[in-house]
């Protein structure tokens, strides 16, 4: 709450002092009316409100260029004792992008508040570990489900090179759901120059194929849950750490007619590096192979094959472990595991797309499933309807985020 | 994979539109002399526009987009053409690029300002459709002289204006499948030889859209179809587009045509 309040401060300040600069500023947006029915908690609205997001924009040709976009939020809902507690409640005004672009013959900068994404495949990125995901608020809208984060990025051209470096002295971790029933504390990684998180990406083109290595060390966005052993502590309590990590990932993709072959994979080398603590995640290779169809105009599919592969992993040891601390087993991964994503983006009609996204974890036969429908009703104006989805076992990576399926609707005027 | 290079034919058309031309009249006995000389070279290098595209459906409903678009001809037989949404809002800033070889895959990348993120796609052919319009990448090109036969009918007037009339069929089975058309007869204005009407059979032989040209204009020497109107008869569906502020030969950067300034806000 305080780093928002901060941030809203700066962009005032950022706006106010530097007026000047904003003589031919573009002032656009978004006004939106959101509803957000939960499907299987108790509480009837997980969102219900309106935003108003408004945008500055401003380029100095061909040397630099200012964006901001500034979200003033109502929502009715009281999340204070939700999962969700972290979005606030009644009015919040927040920067959501902030940044400036300066703009050289071999270099741009980008430096401020921003979205920085990696990958070439569909929903599941394993070399995409920069901006978090809010896991508990997929929409239709990206600045919903990920979070922007102050960073400055560069990227150096060099013929058909591009090295981008990132730098982000902030860790911000995925937004997700805490086990019930402990009592959690947080220990998030404090703010210090050591803690700085940094990615490096070459990218290039071979032939008919892009393709890019990339390098990112930071912290586990994933949270690693330890137990506090304290017979005073009632619920029994966990401990919630952000441990660092290294991942090293390449991607690739390329086309041929109607046809995009694309793959990313990514192996995130973590603190469990001999495989002896279950707390902790194993060192894993993840890697996604996908391809898209352009049927028709009107009709594209995606399809994808996702595989993730633990090292110095002992099942076990860990299910032993789990089950002394009251974990059902069944949630223990394998050592690999497969699973498979779909999307489906169709134009029956003028004006009316829909998409549906999928996905499949075959161990437990759990999904997640995104259907969007999207109107446009007139120039600047559209109506969006979907749901989110999550089902299978109580012990399963989308069963257990069951309560959080919700459906959403929107309508949203730009200008 | 010369024959799949769509943005061949989107450049050279979308701006240039094919069929042009000299200024003086052509004395062309046979159908193919006289679509040979209206799709001569033209004289740009580098060409920057503003298209605006109006949409109407069956039931009246209109949607107009606004489209900044650049092009440059890299080489005799490749181009690059990069387009960037300016209205309505809610698809400002989205951007699309192309980037044509004459020996293997097109390049086509699009970036989405709601995703923040380039994406390359693949294309679905030179018939699909261009900007969700009734135009496809096709009619908007300058057709290939060899992909067609052609066959002279009755010089006719058109709005005014004496044009040769021509029987355009596809030379190969091939070039039917991808354009979608069995049949052409264009209109071709005998002054200045650019089309102003074209009729476009479906693979059934059944009329399917008509394409009309209320304006043209000559930018430096060069005459531009500036108005184009293409109706689908069979869906009662009809796609306007005007070009405006065309320029030629201007200066543009050299990584222009990349997706580093793809994702910019100019």
């Amino acid at each position: 709450m305080k780093t928002r309040f901060f941030s809203a401060i700066l962009m005032f300040c950022l706006v106010h002092f530097t007026q000047p600069l904003f003589a031919q500023l573009s002032i656009g947006g978004y006004l939106k009316g959101f509803a957000y029915p939960n499907l299987n908690a108790p509480h009837s609205f997980d969102r219900l409100g309106t935003r108003l997001q408004l945008t500055f924009s401003r380029s100095y040709g061909e040397r630099a260029a200012l964006f901001a976009a500034l979200d003033f939020n109502y929502d009715v809902n009281e999340s204070r004792n939700a999962a969700w507690q972290f979005r606030g409640s009644g009015l919040s005004i927040y920067p959501v992008e902030a940044y400036l672009d300066l703009y050289f013959s071999w270099l741009d900068i980008r430096l401020g508040k921003q979205f920085i994404f990696w990958g070439t495949t569909d929903w599941i990125n394993p070399t995409d570990n920069i901006n978090p995901w809010d896991y508990l608020n997929i929409s239709s809208e990206i600045e919903d489900y990920r979070i922007p984060i102050w960073a400055a990025r560069a990227n150096v051209y060099w013929g058909a090179w591009t090295l981008e470096l990132v730098w982000a002295p902030e860790f911000q971790p995925h937004r997700i759901s805490d086990p019930p029933n402990f009592s959690i504390q947080t220990s998030p990684p404090p703010l210090q120059a050591d803690n700085a998180q940094v990615g490096a990406r070459i990218s290039s083109q071979l032939w008919n194929v892009n393709y890019s290595l990339s390098y990112f060390k930071g912290f586990d966005k994933w949270p690693t849950y330890v137990p506090v052993v304290s017979i005073d502590l009632y619920p029994p309590g966990l401990l919630k750490e952000y441990l660092p990590i290294t991942y090293v990932g390449a991607d690739f993709v390329t086309t041929f007619g109607k046809w995009a072959l694309k793959g990313e994979g990514a192996y995130a080398l973590t603190q469990d590096r001999d495989g002896t603590d279950p707390s902790i995640r194993n060192p894993q290779l993840q890697y996604v192979l996908g391809i898209d169809f352009y049927a028709t105009d009107r009709l594209t599919l995606n399809g994808q094959f996702v595989q993730t592969r633990r090292f110095k992993y002992n099942r076990f040891q860990e299910v032993a472990i789990a089950q002394m601390m009251g974990r059902d087993p069944r949630s223990i991964p394998f050592g690999v595991e497969n699973s498979a994503s779909a999307r489906l983006q169709w134009t029956p009609m003028d004006f009316f797309t829909v998409q549906l996204i999928t996905v499949y974890n075959f161990r437990n036969r759990d999904y997640f499933l995104l259907p969007i429908l999207h109107y446009q009703l007139t120039d600047g104006v559209a109506i969006y309807g979907g749901a989110t989805f999550f089902e299978g076992p109580e012990y399963s990576i989308f069963g257990q985020s069951k309560p959080y399926s919700r459906a959403f609707a929107e309508v949203k005027y730009s200008f | 994979m010369k024959s799949n290079s769509v943005l061949r034919v989107v450049v050279s058309g979308l701006l240039a539109i094919g069929f042009l031309i000299t200024s003086q009249p052509v004395h062309a006995q046979t159908g193919r002399e006289i679509m040979q000389k209206a799709l001569h070279k033209t004289s740009w290098q580098t060409m920057q526009g503003d298209v605006t595209l109006i949409l109407t459906n069956a039931r009246g409903e209109q949607r107009i987009r606004k489209i900044k678009m650049f092009s440059r001809k890299r080489t005799e037989d490749e181009n690059d053409m990069l387009m960037r949404f300016v209205a309505p809002p809610d698809v400002r800033g989205t951007a699309f690029l192309i980037i044509e070889h004459a020996k293997g895959e097109d390049e086509r990348y699009l970036y989405l300002p709601a995703l923040r993120r380039v994406k390359r796609i693949a294309s679905s052919g030179k018939g699909g459709n261009f900007m969700s319009s009734d135009f496809t990448y096709y009619d908007i090109g300058r057709p290939k002289l060899d992909d067609w036969t052609y066959k002279r009918l009755a010089d006719t007037t058109i709005a005014g204006h004496l044009c040769y009339q021509l029987e355009c069929l596809p030379a190969t089975p091939q070039i039917a499948r991808d354009t979608g058309y069995n049949k052409i007869i264009r209109w071709i204005r005998q002054d200045i030889l650019v089309t102003i009407q074209s009729h476009y059979f479906d693979r059934g032989n059944r009329l399917w859209k008509v394409l009309t040209v209320p304006g043209v204009q000559k930018i430096n020497d060069v005459w531009f179809q500036t108005d184009m109107i293409m109706k689908d008869i069979q869906i009662n569906h009809q796609s306007e587009m005007k070009f405006e502020n065309i320029q030629v030969n201007v200066k543009l950067p050299p990584q222009f045509f990349s997706v580093r300034y793809l994702q910019r806000m100019r």
